[in-house]
């Protein structure tokens, strides 16, 4: 039986003259596990909207074509008969988990359902097993870290007991550790269960995928094999999708392989092992920083120190709960009072560990993973002159205008901030941050939930910054990114910084903290490879 | 000694007849019951629409219960300017503008009222608050939220593109405005009127029944009179304000 | 010069006469200080045992009781659930957080009765013509329902009227530090409302201490970004609330863009499939709440005879 027919589907937003999505035919067979990719608003969350029947029972808008689940028709079964047949996990955790405990999470769709107490305890059981949480059952919510509650959230799917499972972008908020475990769990289910995988690093899910559509301005771009994916790496990457990189070196240098170790070492007869990208040269140190955090019961939180130096971007890498976060918030004065903290900051040789954050702020930017929240103003003018009229600088439109051309800001000078795109939005909020003339930047989580080609743009736009005399902090997961753009990494691990270098010296080691080297670098690396083998 | 709080005193000089208040109340309820019967009640709601009531709610109460409460030792009491109802009526007309459907003031309202009563309260004086705020500050809204019809706070719900291909003036976006206003007064106007309209309660159905009711309070109808024209430029502002961060919200998630 | 000193006094009174302990308190908690007291934390001693319709009931059953009863009663009452806050997970940060919403409670509520309570409710609630004045107010002050002074009674009056909030709010505290919100809307189906309106309340209980979060972190950065850098230190906390404004609308847009994921969450796990729902732990009456129960019946029968005694409203109250 067919899991999935779609016959010349378009669907058009409120308002909108071109559709969304439009797919003449897309049939997915029962047991198939399929990858679908594409840039960030292309229209593959619409597709999995209308297969879940989210579209067009609840976001409404103009719907054609016919889409069966299992021979139900999407448009005439309520979602709440088609919630048995087909679940959805989406990309953040956070939003989607509704109850404050695990066990009420994951029983929350079998209640739905009215089933008899027994039945769903053995549902919750189920899906905490498949998904390794049964541990987590008594905790709250709200205490599990990213990769936790995406596990719940899958848990909570699965006591559903769907044929079909859509996973949209189930890693692209959480740490390493969390995502392999997702990956794993995608390993078990592909055996029981049709998969559709939404995701952005189609290098992981390669060997899970039998399948791989590639969805861009809302119409199906390639729909293909999976062990056909080299023959079409140069269109893939012509449309900002992240492949395997030994992929493209092949293809380029006309090598018919795609294990990465037979084309590393064709490229090396041949003399074409690619340059590591290029470290920024070592110079002045322009900040200190040494945080020691714990609980008032005693329990070490942090205990480490970074060195970094101008015109640098340094990558504070390491697990959920590794104490990065917990790092930067100490360093920027952010912590909770009921923490015992001691802390020392130097900046320019200037100790400033006990000045309160306005005056810090001076000197150091800092843009959270939530930087919506930091968007006050009425305008994107008003927004990036806010600090420099509460600081009292004269002359600021001069400073405003400046920064409004570093981040290709001015034509959007008057607009509301706040109702602009993603990619927008994080560029006022940085602008806005480093307004008051800031040496040092921070930058917590910038790369999450970011599409390759975002991450791209993002790592420019750093790289821009850092040329223009400025020291970058980033907290990331993304060890590609930090490859590329990072001239030095820090690697923290149950609180204490365990390795610290260039990118090369530390992704030799780093992968018993459950940093996954980027295929970039062992490509790279000789070394790497004597040393894992 | 009452029950619940509750003294039950319904013969306080120049106390609002308990009769008309019954009666009031009645009209009220049966209205919620036609218009449920009519429009499907609760069903109408969206999933969605139960979120952002909630997070209107959870607004509300954060205003209300912590920062309001700690603001209000540093302006007391007055008859010009209220800080639960600033943080209310902001709360509510953000939720108004996102669900734009009549009825959401007397959910809300509900929804306010049981988490007060949970984290707070604890249940006192009820089920009159529920009936009170339900019946007078979310049923005027309501009342507002159906004579503005699908343009409240000058926000259109974007067209089908059949209806559009018809008529090419409007501009191809996710959301517009109505041409004929633009959309920031009607916006004001609107967030002034149910502002206008919420200075009613306290002073007429709190001062005039609900007090001497409860409480056993002194029913004074020159101070019910004052207290509702000297709330009134307050009203207006906060109204205004509050229709315009409507706008904002609605606007920036183009709901 | 001593009508100058009078007035500036009178005033600073007004405005900051409850403001400055409550600040000092403020400072002593911090904004995310309340947020721990909010949140629902699992642990297993009586009160997450039990159902929390019996929780419900008591904090009814204390309301009443410090309603219709003289103040001690009340203020009794408020001791002993402050004490039993000991008893809850993490209890020592729980009681003294408790006790510093209570003190706030107590401050802002006899504030708000001692300088506007008529002398003659005063003088029949203490049984006497003669009160103690503290402090004379100018004379204009009685437009704005002064009383002419403030008086050692009026304060303690405050006081009294205080204590019939301060066991409620507790009491009402308690049912949200143990229960879950699915706990609290299972009970609250059982008695007829509707899953949608429960739904609606669990979003708003989980989305509270995320609205502090959200508003901490953009205050923070407004900080960082100058907010007040001109300003003396002392200052810092009305720039907190003026930060805390500015960071509404942001905070408010952020979790609209959230509510999108948590509707089809929710909707494709077969929410609202059905009327009603099942649960996997139906809502049961265990040994805790048939004895919190039986309390509640002995605490009404011994309030009924202490009203009997002549222990009711000892001071008449005006709302």
């Amino acid at each position: 039986m067919k899991a999935l027919e779609i016959q010349n589907l378009k669907f058009f937003y409120m308002g909108r003259e071109e559709p969304a999505i439009d797919i003449e035919h897309l049939s997915i067979e029962d047991g198939e596990t399929v990858l679908i990719t594409g840039r960030s608003g292309g229209g593959k969350s619409t597709l999995v909207n209308c297969i879940t029947g989210i579209i067009p029972h609840v976001f409404h808008g103009e719907f054609e074509g016919e889409v069966n689940v299992y021979g139900k028709n999407t448009v005439k079964t309520p979602l709440s008969k088609l919630s048995t047949d087909v679940g959805i996990v989406l990309q953040n955790p956070e939003t989607q988990v509704l109850n404050y405990t695990v066990e009420e999470e994951v029983a929350f769709g079998p209640e739905n359902l009215c089933l008899e107490s027994n039945d769903i305890s053995e549902r919750v059981r189920e899906s905490v097993d498949i998904t390794g949480t049964s541990h987590l059952m008594e905790r709250e919510t709200y205490t599990l870290s990213g990769g936790e509650l995406q596990r719940i959230a899958i848990a909570a799917v699965l006591s559903m007991r769907p044929k079909l499972l859509i996973l949209d972008e189930p890693t692209s908020n959480i740490d390493p550790e969390g995502t392999a475990k997702v990956f794993d769990i995608i390993r078990k289910l592909k055996e029981e269960k049709t998969l559709i995988v939404v995701e952005h690093k189609v290098e992981r899910m390669l060997p899970f995928v039998d399948r791989i559509i590639v969805i861009d301005n809302g119409k199906i771009l390639l729909d293909i094999k999976s062990s056909e994916l080299s023959h079409y790496v140069e269109k893939m990457v012509e449309i900002g999708i992240e492949v395997p990189i030994h992929f493209i070196y092949a293809k380029q240098n006309g090598i018919d392989s795609e294990d990465m170790d037979t084309i590393r070492e064709r490229l090396r007869q041949i003399n074409m092992i690619p340059a590591p990208p290029k470290r920024a040269e070592t110079s002045r140190v322009v900040m200190q920083a040494a945080v020691n955090v714990s609980t008032k019961a005693g329990k070490k939180l942090v205990d480490g120190e970074i060195e970094l130096q101008e015109k640098q971007i340094l990558a504070i890498m390491g697990r959920n709960g590794a104490g990065k976060s917990t790092f930067l918030k100490g360093l920027m004065g952010f912590l909770d009072i009921d923490l015992n903290c001691e802390i020392q900051v130097e900046l320019d040789g200037r100790d400033i560990s006990r000045e309160h954050i306005i005056r810090r702020g001076k000197e150091i930017a800092f843009v959270p993973q939530n930087f919506d929240l930091t968007l006050i103003s009425k305008s994107v003018e008003l927004e990036i002159a806010y600090s420099l009229k509460k600081r009292k600088v004269k002359n600021f439109m001069e400073r405003v205008d400046k920064l409004m051309d570093m981040f290709s800001l001015s034509d959007l000078r008057y607009r509301d901030p706040l109702s602009l795109s993603l990619g927008q939005r994080r560029r006022v909020a940085m602008a806005s941050a480093m307004a008051s003339g800031v040496k040092v930047i921070m930058l917590d989580e910038p790369t999450s939930g970011q599409d390759y080609f975002h991450k791209q743009v993002l790592g420019k736009e750093l790289t821009r910054i850092k040329e223009a005399g400025y020291s970058i902090v980033i907290v990331t997961h993304d060890s590609r990114f930090v490859y590329r753009f990072a001239d030095r990494v820090v690697v923290f691990n149950e609180g204490r910084k365990v390795l610290d270098g260039t990118p090369e010296s530390v992704f030799m080691e780093s992968r018993q903290y459950s940093i996954l080297p980027p295929s970039d670098f062992i490509l790279r690396s000789d070394e790497y490879e004597l040393v894992n083998h | 000694m009452g029950f619940n709080g509750i003294s039950g005193i319904l013969n306080s000089p120049g106390e609002i007849p308990w009769e008309i208040v019954v009666l009031f109340f009645g009209a009220g309820l049966l209205f919620v019951f036609l218009w449920g019967r009519k429009t499907g009640g609760l069903a109408k709601f969206t999933t969605l629409d139960l979120i952002y009531i909630g997070i209107g709610a959870a607004f509300a109460v954060v205003w209300e219960f912590y920062i309001g409460a700690f603001l209000g030792k540093f302006i007391p009491s007055n008859p010009f300017f209220g800080i639960g109802y600033t943080g209310r009526l902001i709360a509510l007309l953000i939720v108004a503008g996102l669900v734009r459907k009549v009825g959401v003031g007397m959910v809300a309202m509900f929804i306010f009222n049981l988490l007060s009563d949970l984290i707070s309260y604890g249940f006192s004086g009820e089920p009159m608050y529920f009936m009170y705020e339900m019946l007078t500050y979310g049923l005027m809204m309501d009342i507002v939220i159906a004579a503005a019809g699908p343009n409240l706070f000058g926000i259109k719900s974007p067209e089908r593109r059949k209806n559009r291909e018809k008529d090419r003036s409007t501009t191809p976006r996710g959301f517009e405005h109505i041409t004929k206003m633009p959309a920031e007064y009607l916006a004001a106007i609107e967030g002034i009127l149910i502002g206008l309209f919420w200075v009613i309660p306290e002073p007429l159905f709190y001062g005039g029944f609900i007090s001497p009711f409860l409480y056993g309070g002194v029913v004074d109808w020159g101070k019910i009179l004052f207290d509702m024209v000297a709330f009134i430029p307050s009203a207006i502002i906060i109204g205004a304000i509050g229709g315009l961060i409507t706008l904002r919200i609605v606007k920036a998630v183009g709901q | 010069m001593n009508w100058l000193i009078i007035n500036a006094v009178s005033w600073i009174l007004f405005f900051f006469g409850a403001a400055f302990p409550v600040l000092i308190l403020l400072k002593a908690i911090g904004l995310t200080g309340f947020m721990k007291v909010t949140r629902y934390e699992s642990y297993h001693t009586f009160y997450y045992r039990m159902n929390p319709a019996v929780k419900i009931i008591l904090g009814i059953m204390v309301m009443v009781v410090a309603s219709v009863t003289i103040w001690w009663i009340g203020a009794i009452m408020t001791i002993a659930i402050l004490l039993s806050y000991l008893t809850l997970k993490d209890g020592k940060r729980k009681f003294i957080t408790g006790m510093f919403l209570t003190i706030m409670t107590v401050i802002g509520t006899t504030w708000a009765f001692a300088p506007y309570t008529p002398y003659v409710i005063l003088q029949e609630a203490f049984h006497s013509n003669h009160l103690t004045a503290l402090w004379v107010w100018p004379s204009y002050f009685t437009v704005m329902g002064y009383q002419p002074s403030l008086t050692t009674q009026g304060i303690i009056y405050g006081f009294q009227i205080s204590m019939r909030f301060t066991a409620v709010s507790l009491m009402s505290l308690v049912l949200v530090m143990t229960s879950t919100p699915s706990q609290v809307l299972r009970s609250l189906n059982k008695v007829g409302i509707p899953t949608s309106l429960t739904f609606s309340l669990v979003v708003a209980m989980r989305t509270v201490p995320r609205i502090f979060e959200y508003i901490d972190t953009s205050v923070k950065i407004q900080f960082m970004k100058g907010l007040g850098s001109n300003a003396p230190s002392i200052l810092r906390p009305f720039y907190m609330l003026t930060g805390a404004f500015s960071g509404i609308v942001p905070v408010i847009v952020f979790l609209v863009r959230g509510a999108k994921d948590t509707a089809i969450s929710a909707d494709t796990r077969a929410f609202r499939a059905y009327s009603k729902r099942t649960y996997m732990h139906p809502m049961t009456i265990g040994k805790v709440d048939k004895m919190a129960l039986s309390a509640v019946i002995l605490i009404i029968l011994m309030t009924v005879i202490v009203v009997m005694m002549g222990f009711g409203k000892g001071i008449s109250y005006n709302g």
